[in-house]
């Protein structure tokens, strides 16, 4: 009687577990979104719920410059210039924009009437104040060399030694004229393409008076701007919450009351409480998540995929061994087919150049590196490594070794394939997964990864910000370098300066052309694939938009109260859905 | 073996599930890859995918489906499978070794001290503190430490981590073993008769600890696989593309909703290797030695 007692125990046990198993593996299926699209006038009102995996370190425009930030800055500051649509630069907290004939003075007429956070209003000694805080020798800017063009730069910033060989700043960037209240010039030394897509980023970003002329890291908890949204509360490594700006310079915008963004959320609880309409916007998700979310039709309508920004390569380190053959990285390249590698990851489209499609520059209709095994053989031959693939003899005779990040796709899923691709010519290679700080540390060295994962993430999108940091001969350091390839090609650095100066955009397209060619010729770089994202969105969510400059940009978003409060019910939906579009929102 | 511990065993229900469950294991290892005629590190790009390229389910081509990356599971789970048990018994013969040398010369010179005057040393002291320290240190954690420390994992590298890691617990018992032997008076008699410290060791001593090795040994052959699989599963093991069942483990992890068959395998077979020596090892404890079994 005990002993079947017992039995019925464990197998009740059994069955409880069997249960959660099923449940944990998602027998329940995908819940639908929540209500119907209704299409209308804007409405105003409503708190956004966003989540992120990251952390925010700063929302001190002058220093913070990472993908978890940039959301956040967009929101609180304004740029005097940014991006359309269409990927054209237009004014933005500027009223209007004029460049002289010959590049090197740009006056910007302000908007007027514009209100900080503060209720302080904005003005051109404002802007002057900020660009100097932002490029000041003290503040931790990680990336003041964008502006170098700027007349007296030099001085400034990096400082000028006096006769008793002591570093002198200047007080004032001399670059940066206040001609009135609403008037600002900024003198280059220099022409300078680059100078307008770098004002699109908010390192100089007007910040409130109360932010002062130094930069201090405590006022990263005060962040003051001019954006649609003002900070109300940050919860270090919780959430961030923002509230309207009532003195948005935009008529209309913002539309919400607030926007509520949790912090250090795991994609997979981002999933679930996007599903349970917790969340009105979902981007990080996992591989499978995204494939179940596109295969749901119930889902399609609400999903858009963001142009990719960046470019992922495998670099080939031009100074090592057995990459100093330029024959043996030409065979590499063509024995690649990353279509094929990329085909089990929907967020990743094959590469054909380093330019990705959401850049000014990029040729759909460039021929790039192509996957040709007979061409990849013939140039092992000329490396002097012939192979016979059906008997396997031959090729470069020593193994190589392949640096990757860890816990990553490319890890994970890419690099076995390239593996075995390469196996097929006779490249023998071997797949050493490190953490990512030991990846960047080993990558980054002179003589020490042969070969490597490379990404490349843009910050504005100019060709520039692609070649110049990550192929040019001035991107070469011993130690951090960020051309990892060690590649240097007097060709190449020299058309990278001549299109930076360039000022037609159509003699900097052919040059930036032929830096392509160089590339596809010389392969420093495997050009692999474009990354991007997928976005969802709930269908009360209207106008989220995505483009191939902005980064979850919400500032134009509005809710729909009415289904998002449950009233209307998606028509035929089942029960599950019914039940989601019915809970009620009280709790936010 | 003692006749009438094979009698003991063989009535043991334990000990023969777990000799079937290791025996498949073992049949399935060597003789699975050869049988399957497929390669665990080759995608099968044939196989098919959906529109958004997601693993593919079992067929008659591939009886477990494949992984991401199209690679057939069951034909990775039956080299997963070679690689457990090569790196697990492996191990554990190392682990043996070092401790029972370890355990053999504790015990066997407790209380006494070697050397010259001036330096006499308590070798029991010397090796029982080094056992102290290292237990100090959860197992798993000093193995991840030591593997995260490597420049580069091979199968040599992670056999000796797990061997030289974890011989503390078996040198103890061997050392207590050692010194219940050691006293016993045929022992006494022969040291009496001249018997050298190495000719008692290996007649007298070894013979008598044995049987608590083999057990040892069994149920250690359990721990390295367990050790070995969270090793991979936290991606401190051997790199891809090797076919670990740990790292299937993982992999399978990110697919459960969609591809429960890339988790559940793994899961199974860990499980089944790890129940089937512990099996094994209770049923050997209990035919080798009912008595303190049944204390």
């Amino acid at each position: 009687m005990i002993r079947g007692c017992r039995l019925r125990r464990t197998w009740a046990r059994a069955g409880m577990v069997a249960s959660m198993l099923l449940s944990a593996a998602g027998c329940e299926g995908l819940q639908g979104p929540v209500g119907e699209r209704r299409e209308g006038p804007p409405q105003r009102g409503g708190t956004l719920e966003l989540a992120n995996y990251g952390d925010v370190r700063a929302l001190d425009p002058a220093v913070s410059f990472d993908q978890v930030a940039i959301p956040f800055l967009q929101l609180i500051f304004t740029p005097l210039v940014d991006y359309d649509k269409h990927g054209h630069i237009v004014p933005l907290l500027a009223q209007s924009l004029e460049m002289s004939p010959d590049g090197l003075h740009y006056a910007f007429r302000l908007r007027e009437g514009v209100l900080f956070h503060d209720g302080q209003e904005l003005t051109a000694g404002d802007v002057k104040r900020s660009i100097e805080r932002a490029l000041d020798h003290e503040t931790p800017c990680p990336a003041p060399s964008f502006y170098a063009s700027i007349a007296g730069y030099e001085g400034f910033h990096d400082g000028i030694k006096d006769a008793a060989g002591k570093l002198v700043f200047a007080p004032h960037l001399e670059g940066v004229v206040i001609e009135g209240r609403y008037a600002l010039r900024i003198d280059l030394s220099e022409p300078d393409a680059t100078f307008l897509p770098a004002l699109t980023l908010y390192f100089l970003a007007p910040v409130c008076p109360s932010a002062g002329s130094k930069y201090a890291r405590d006022w990263n908890n005060r962040a003051c701007g001019s954006g649609p949204f003002r900070l109300e509360s940050w919860s270090a490594s919780r959430e961030i919450v923002l509230r309207r700006h009532d003195g948005y310079f935009e008529p209309g915008l913002p539309y919400l009351d607030g926007i509520r963004w949790s912090l250090l959320v795991p994609p997979l609880s981002q999933r679930f409480k996007f599903e349970k309409g917790e969340l009105d916007h979902l981007r990080q998700m996992h591989a499978h998540d995204l494939r179940t979310y596109r295969s749901d039709p119930r889902w399609q309508p609400f999903g858009q995929w963001e142009p990719a920004k960046g470019v992922e390569a495998v670099f080939l380190n031009t100074r090592m061994k057995p990459f100093d053959n330029v024959e043996l990285r030409r065979a590499f390249a063509a024995a690649v087919d990353w279509k094929r590698v990329v085909a089990a990851r929907p967020d990743t489209v094959a590469a054909t150049q380093v330019l990705p499609p959401a850049v000014t520059g990029h040729d759909a209709a460039f021929a790039g590196q192509t996957y040709d095994p007979k061409r990849a053989l013939a140039h092992m031959n000329r490396a002097g490594f012939p192979f016979d693939p059906a008997t396997g003899r031959g090729g470069y005779p020593d193994p190589f070794t392949f640096v990757v990040p860890t816990d990553t796709a490319v890890a994970e899923a890419f690099a076995p394939i390239l593996q075995q691709q390469l196996a097929k010519v006779g490249l023998r290679m071997r797949i050493k997964q490190v953490s990512y700080t030991a990846y960047l540390a080993e990558t980054s060295q002179r003589n020490r990864a042969a070969l490597g994962y490379q990404g490349w993430t843009m910050d504005f999108p100019d060709a520039s910000d692609f070649f110049e940091p990550t192929l040019s001969s001035e991107a070469i350091q011993d130690e951090e370098s960020q051309n990892r390839a060690f590649f240097s090609d007097g060709e190449l650095d020299a058309l990278l300066k001549r299109a930076h100066r360039e000022l037609d955009p159509a003699a900097r397209g052919a040059m930036y052309k032929r830096c392509e060619e160089i590339v596809r010729d010389q392969v420093p770089l495997s050009i692999g694939f474009y990354s991007r994202w997928y976005e969802l969105t709930q269908p009360y969510v209207h106008n989220y938009a995505v483009d191939g400059k902005h980064t979850e940009d919400v500032r134009a978003v509005w809710i729909d109260a009415v289904v998002r409060g449950g009233k209307l019910t998606a028509l035929g939906s089942k029960k599950g859905d019914r039940m989601a579009a019915l809970r009620p929102w009280g709790r936010r | 073996m003692d006749p009438r511990a094979l009698a003991r065993f063989r009535t043991h229900r334990g000990a023969i599930v777990g000799t079937a469950i290791v025996g498949s294991l073992v049949i399935m290892a060597a003789l699975g890859p050869a049988v399957l005629g497929l390669d665990p590190m080759t995608s099968d790009f044939t196989a098919g995918s959906g529109a958004e390229g997601e693993p593919v389910g079992p067929s008659a081509a591939h009886w477990l489906g494949t992984d991401a990356i199209y690679r057939d599971q069951l034909a990775r789970l039956v080299y997963g499978a070679r690689l457990s048990l090569a790196i697990g018994v492996a191990a554990s013969a190392l682990s043996l070794f070092i401790g029972t040398i370890a355990g053999m010369a504790a015990g066997y010179w407790e209380g006494r001290t070697v050397g010259p005057a001036p330096l006499r040393i308590s070798p029991d002291g010397i090796i029982m503190r080094m056992v102290d320290i290292g237990l100090c240190f959860p197992f798993l954690i000093l193995v991840m430490a030591i593997g995260a420390a490597l420049d580069e994992t091979t199968v040599w590298t992670v056999l000796i981590v797990l061997g030289s890691t974890s011989w503390l617990g078996t040198a103890r018992i061997v050392r207590s073993q050692t010194m219940r032997v050691r006293d016993l008076d045929f022992v006494t008699a022969s040291r009496a008769l001249g018997a050298r410290t190495p000719l008692v060791l290996v007649r007298h001593v070894i013979p008598n600890v044995a049987g608590t090795l083999i057990v040892l040994g069994t149920i250690s052959v359990a721990q390295m696989i367990l050790a070995e699989s969270a090793l991979s599963y936290l991606n401190l093991g051997l790199p891809p593309p090797t076919p670990s069942w740990g790292h299937m483990l993982l992999e399978g992890q990110r697919y459960f909703a969609g591809a429960p068959w890339l988790l559940a395998a793994p899961a199974g077979a860990i499980v089944l290797a790890v129940m089937g020596f512990n099996l094994l090892g209770e049923g050997l404890r209990e035919a080798l030695d009912p008595r303190e079994s049944r204390t």
